[in-house]
């Protein structure tokens, strides 16, 4: 069965930050307010732009001040602990382009983002379902084999 | 405060599971868990059922919003672990308390002894056990986080447990290993003013008869102290409670490792890096008249749980350390002296 589009994920994790933290969801916007972000997550390319209003996630390029480029691997490894950011970024799965302050103002939404999501029960079947399809998909060329 | 030692008959009643009672108007979640550690020849293994229930609620949770979880540690030559969460619908409390459903993982009491199942489901990591309790509990009942609503603590310190944990190196039987058990319930948030250390000292060898488990509850900065204790029992009878006023406590050093499994590993996202005040090495001295119990614990390797705070974005981490104690003294002339391993739990807020 094909993983759900992250482009899919990320909005319904963003309706329910917004609906369920929305303390957590105005900060995460305050934070983007003129930082739109490019994320290119394996095929997947979107947009993510913040406002007053909150966030939007469109498919496709746009004009962005950071850019994002990894894939689903590599975010499930980070969701389970399995390496850090830093980590990530000097082995060269993670890609990150930007000015300096930009990437910390970024930081700072991801880190107030995870702080509201860890603190709304409803985003534990979220993780677990976005790792469990990663999961599955580590599994299947072992079982091809 | 009170220490009582119930007959071995009400066992089953004594060890199940609370509920968070009727509770009409209770801002504060109940939180309720059952905490197990055993200690097999090549493997240490921490299983943890809790049940966070909010809003009111009837004798045994029935009404309540309740959220279950089960985390599994592995301590080999590394640690390994995992949580997994149970929602409401996959959680069952039945019989008086007496068997507790969380998704796939089950944990019975029949006859005195718990009959545990845990798995995450990643398959990686999953122990089936029997634990046979071979000392009467002891239990502290109503004591106070940061004046808040009161708390409630029964130990267990000495099981044999009988087996199979699985992990991802293999299978591991375990045959009548030592294992320890506590059960803590009552109202309090994660992120009030209180942080906590304990830990216990059970022998690999059947025929040496100490056990003993120390506690430690102090506010966060840890300049007072709420409740703090070291309990010895001699075969299955607790024998010396050492108060407070009876205990020295010193931490040495600090614990430093390259690599922290922290669970769950989106926590670990909040909390980077390595550096904790876990000690290297804690000593506990207990002296009353010519009684005296020196517990010394080096510690080796940790794991970190990482809890949310209720208020606020802080984080609690709660370090599961493995290593290894020493006890030596004497009680009632009669000596103490042994080492083996342990693993000794150290909250900070």
């Amino acid at each position: 069965m094909p993983s759900p589009s992250l482009f899919d994920q990320l909005r319904s994790a963003n309706a329910l930050l917004a609906r369920e933290a929305e303390a957590a969801y105005r900060d995460v916007a305050r934070r983007l307010t003129g930082l739109p972000v490019v994320l290119r997550i394996d095929d997947e390319v979107f947009l993510v732009r913040a406002s007053a209003l909150g966030l939007t996630v469109l498919r496709g390029r746009g004009p962005a001040r950071i850019e994002i480029a990894t894939s689903r691997q590599l975010l499930a490894d980070l969701l389970e602990g399995k390496l850090s950011v830093l980590e990530a970024v000097v082995n060269g799965r993670l890609f990150l382009r930007g000015r300096v302050d930009d990437l910390l103002a970024l930081e700072g939404a991801v880190s107030a983002y995870l702080h509201g999501a860890v603190r709304v029960p409803r985003f534990e079947p979220l993780f677990a379902a976005f790792l469990g399809a990663i999961r599955g998909e580590r599994l299947a060329p072992e079982i091809a084999s | 405060m009170r220490v009582g030692t119930p007959p071995r008959a009400s066992l089953d009643r004594l060890l199940a599971l609370r509920g968070p009672g009727l509770s009409l108007g209770a801002a504060t979640p109940h939180k309720e868990w059952l905490h197990f550690a055993v200690h097999a020849p090549d493997v240490d293994v921490v299983v943890n059922f809790s049940i966070v229930s909010s809003g009111p609620g009837t004798r045994r949770g029935q009404g309540s919003a309740r959220v279950g979880r089960v985390a599994i540690l592995v301590h080999t030559d590394r640690w390994q672990g995992g949580l997994e969460r149970c929602p409401d619908a996959a959680l069952a409390v039945r019989d008086a308390g007496t068997r507790l459903l969380l998704g796939e993982s089950r944990l019975e009491l029949r006859d005195g002894r718990f009959f545990l199942e845990a798995t995450l489901a990643s398959g990686e990591l999953s122990a089936s056990l029997e634990l046979e309790p071979i000392t009467r509990p002891v239990q502290i009942q109503n004591f106070a986080l940061e004046n808040g609503p009161p708390m409630s603590w029964l130990v267990v310190p000495r099981l044999l447990a009988t087996g199979w944990v699985r992990h991802p190196g293999g299978t591991v039987r375990v045959a009548r290993a030592p294992a320890y058990h506590d059960h803590n319930w009552g109202r309090f948030e994660w992120g009030a003013d209180f942080t906590w250390e304990w830990g216990y000292a059970l022998p690999r060898e059947p025929h040496v008869p100490w056990s003993l488990v120390f506690v430690r509850i102090s506010d966060r900065a840890r300049l007072s102290d709420w409740v703090s204790g070291l309990f010895v029992w001699s075969g299955e009878t607790p024998e010396r409670a050492f108060a407070a006023d009876e205990l020295d406590v010193a931490h040495e050093g600090l614990l430093r490792q390259e690599r922290l499994l922290k669970i769950p590993g989106v926590l670990g996202l909040l909390s980077p890096g390595t550096d904790t005040d876990v000690p290297r090495r804690l000593v506990v001295s207990a002296r009353r008249g010519a009684d005296h119990v020196d517990l010394a614990f080096e510690s080796r390797t940790l794991a970190q749980l990482l809890v949310p705070h209720e208020r606020g974005s802080g984080l609690t981490a709660i370090h599961e350390v493995a290593g290894r104690v020493r006890v030596q003294g004497a009680i009632t002339g009669a000596p103490i002296d042994f080492e083996s391993p342990s693993i000794f739990e150290f909250l900070r807020a």
